[in-house]
């Protein structure tokens, strides 16, 4: 199970947060995302993609200045999480037309919404980048 | 006028220092609240999402809770959709105004528009609290047969959430597993599996009630990997990956300590093994199968492949690869003992790799594959890593090492010299625990204590400053059995009882480590039934030490000074400690026997008040050896005799 899913610069900065597991509440997490952001800048580029972190396993994929960061459970496939935030960052990358920092800050919803069709309870829902896409079009449809 | 977010995130990032972000964010969040207060709807979606962006950089934003609340029971999707992006984000199950949502959240589940069920069940599945769960169960699972697969999907997830909530409700859902494994919808399907490992984390017992699925999953498995294309699907190259490393991870349950669904597993798992592709994704799935066939009661055959993958997976240069190679071996190492111990050497080569993550990996995995017979090689391996390893990793390994060392008691010499060893290179790291362990060890050797405590000599003979633990242990040892200092034995020379006192006296008088003076002030008390000819050098090293500054060494060397007043040394506090083996035989045999008891309290109270340092001292010092009773009721009366005394002693001080 993924605990919690956040998009990070590398300055440190949190641009997207969700929690699926009650043991974070809300005043620890701006604490726990900078020392979790911190323990991943520690790490040199041709380091492993996962860590101890405490009790909780860390996967992260950097890309440009974003870190993407999947915190799971001692059961979940690593390598599976490890391709979901590729899946995740292609459906940005499909969307936004070149997905940068200043494309999830501006869209903030948008960028939780297409986060929510992908992962929901801590569990994955849906990987395929077209079948994400069409959904969020439906609802962007239905706005217009 | 309202900013826009678009607007607000240029002026945080035009700031230069954070006293100017934290002004600018502190004058909008007025503004957003005189907004909030005067009930203005125009510009409530993007008031709060800028309140949403405030929070997520680290502001104080519950006043937008409310605000959220209002934007939800709108009819509007733009105004719902960040009302339930603000619920997610801010609130806490503690909160109050989730209650007050559950409401609203009923009636979008019941609106018959997809796209507000869609929304609701997302939040729903994200925060349901248990009073939510209870009161939305009934709507969720009608939604579980709705006509659209996106919502039945979503439905199943959020039922997952409600189960673990309130296990109650398990049964209300458990009835639609097998109509929704067979849903043409893959995503459904993926749903299920996820919502039937929540079950069975929430009640084991089911287990056997899905067990009779496992023919249908391996057959699913079986479609998956023989599909060559399927573009709905795919995920890099591979057909619905997550779907069969879910199936995977159910198959694990099932097949544990069962032969018979095992061997139904059996040929797909090994098929799928040999045909993944070895890209990212595919090396996901493989590696869930070779987990996957350890975890299950496979043939031998099977469990050999599955190692021999991982061990590919060992040589190969991605880290990724060889993190999950090592995590997959230390799980299953139990299981295949002999076949993993063939890897060893490739193991032990990841101890030197640069990434820590990896390091960590193979140490655990080699400490659980030290056994027996490979113990020599591997604990030196170790002691080697354990001087190159950084600080970080060190207390850890020390106290690892050690204990590995205290199960393998083959060779008792070789166990006891590589303690000595881990003493004497890693002293600083070596935890209390561990020197109370190595005492302990040396009182139950009786037969190596002779080499045992030349070798401390020695040590400490050779350079004086040693690491506190090492000075600890040694000095113990050499007040308890001093006496076989004098005794020549191969390889060690005999001392004269003079050089053993003199380099006590030395220690004590350069060592600044309190802790380590207590140790030595009762060594040398020890020594005075060691060796009666240095009774007097030492009382006169008390006489110095009654009036030191630290109370504790003053106390002790009061009470200690005392003791000479007799002149007689064969007092028992002062014998030698038995092995703690033979204590515990003999307290279960006089366990009835009160009298006894009634003498062990009186010396543990002695105990107590003299040798407060040495905890083990102190906790498993409960009995003497055996005695005749009249002995016993002799030494009694010296000890009340002697408590009375130092009492006094303290008295007058």
């Amino acid at each position: 199970m993924i605990l919690f899913f956040l998009i990070v610069n590398k300055l440190g900065q949190t641009r997207l947060a969700q929690y699926y597991s009650e043991q974070f509440s809300q005043e620890h997490r701006i604490a726990l995302e900078n020392e979790v952001t911190r323990s991943c800048l520690a790490r040199k580029e041709t380091d492993c993609s996962f860590f101890e972190f405490r009790e909780l396993k860390i996967i992260y994929r950097r890309y440009a200045s974003l870190f993407f960061i999947a915190a799971v459970d001692d059961d979940e496939n690593e390598m599976g999480i490890y391709e979901l935030i590729h899946c995740l960052v292609e459906a940005y990358d499909k969307h936004f037309k070149n997905v940068c920092e200043l494309d999830i800050m501006y869209n903030l919803d948008k960028a939780y919404m297409i986060l929510d069709e992908m992962i929901l309870n801590g569990v994955i829902v849906e990987t395929n980048r077209a079948n994400v896409l069409q959904n969020i079009s439906k609802f962007d449809s239905f706005v217009k | 006028m309202s900013l826009t977010l678009k607007d607000l995130i240029r002026g945080v990032r035009a700031c230069k220092t954070a006293a100017q972000i934290r002004e600018l964010i502190a004058t909008e969040s007025a503004k957003i609240r005189t907004f909030f207060r005067n009930e203005d709807t125009k510009y409530r979606p993007r008031n709060v999402i800028k309140a949403l962006y405030m929070h997520m950089i680290g502001f104080p934003s519950s006043f937008a809770q409310l605000e959220c609340l209002k934007l939800i029971a709108t009819e509007s999707f733009i105004c719902k959709k960040i009302g339930y992006l603000g619920l997610s984000m801010l609130l806490e199950e503690e909160s109050d105004i989730l209650v007050l949502a559950t409401n609203v959240m009923r009636n979008d589940l019941i609106s018959g528009n997809s796209l507000f069920i869609s929304l609701a069940l997302t939040a729903l599945g994200n925060l349901a609290t248990e009073d939510m769960a209870r009161d939305l169960a009934p709507e969720v699972e009608k939604l579980i047969h709705h006509k659209d697969a996106f919502i039945r999907k979503k439905s199943i997830l959020t039922a997952g959430r409600i189960i673990r909530k309130v296990p109650d409700t398990l049964d209300r859902f458990i009835g639609c597993v097998r109509n929704l494994l067979t849903d043409k919808s893959h995503a459904v399907v993926l749903a299920t599996l996820s919502l039937m490992k929540s079950m069975i984390e929430v009640d084991p017992e089911t287990i056997e009630k899905f067990k009779k699925f496992t023919k249908g999953l391996c057959k699913i498995l079986q479609t998956l990997s023989e599909t060559a294309h399927s573009p709905e699907y795919n995920v890099a190259g591979i057909v619905d990956p997550y779907l069969q490393i879910s199936i995977l991870q159910l198959l694990q349950i099932f097949g544990k300590d069962d032969k018979e669904k095992t061997q139904l597993m059996t040929d797909i798992l090994a098929k799928i093994a040999n045909s993944v592709q070895s890209s990212n994704v595919g090396n996901a799935v493989l590696y869930e199968t070779v987990m996957t066939i350890l975890l299950i009661e496979s043939e031998k055959r099977s469990q050999l492949m599955a190692i021999s993958i991982l061990s590919k997976f060992l040589s190969k240069n991605s880290n990724n690869l060889r993190y999950v190679a090592l995590n997959t071996l230390s799980r299953v190492v139990d299981k295949v003992p002999n076949a993993i111990q063939r890897q060893r050497k490739t193991i032990v080569n990841c101890l030197h790799d640069s990434d820590i993550s990896i390091r960590r990996r193979a140490l655990d995995l080699v400490f659980s594959l030290v056994n027996q017979k490979n113990a020599k090689t591997l604990i030196k391996e170790l002691m080697n890593y354990m001087l190159e390893s950084n600080q970080e990793l060190r207390n850890d390994l020390t106290s690892k090492i050690c204990l590995a060392i205290e199960k393998l008691n083959g060779d008792k010499q070789w166990q006891l010299e590589t303690l000595i060893e881990v003493l004497e290179v890693a002293g600083q790291y070596v935890s209390e625990e561990i020197a109370a362990k190595t005492i302990n060890l040396i009182i139950e050797y009786s037969e190596l204590q002779s080499f045992v405590v030349h070798k401390f000599f020695s040590l400490l003979n050779v350079e004086r400053d040693r690491p506190q633990k090492l000075i600890q242990v040694a000095v113990w040892c050499i007040g308890e059995f001093g006496d076989l200092l004098t005794e020549e034995i191969e390889h060690f020379e005999a001392i004269p009882s003079e050089q053993v006192v003199d380099l006590l006296e030395f220690l004590l008088v350069n060592t600044n480590v309190e802790y380590i003076k207590y140790y030595l002030i009762t060594s040398l008390i020890k020594l005075t039934t060691r060796f009666p000819d240095q009774a007097p050098k030492i009382q006169d090293i008390f006489s110095r030490y009654r009036t030191n500054v630290d109370i504790e060494i003053q106390q002790r060397s009061c009470e200690f000074y005392e003791f000479f007043k007799y002149g007689d040394f064969s007092i028992s506090v002062l014998d030698k400690i038995p092995p703690i083996s033979a204590l515990l035989d003999e307290s279960n045999e006089t366990e009835t026997d009160s009298q006894t008891d009634s003498q062990t309290e009186s010396q543990s109270e002695v105990i107590k008040e003299d040798q407060k340092s040495s905890k083990l001292q102190q906790k498993k010092l409960v009995q003497e050896p055996k005695k005749s009773k009249k002995q016993q009721q002799k030494s009694k009366q010296q000890n009340q005799n002697q408590n009375q005394k130092s009492k006094n002693s303290r008295k007058r001080k």
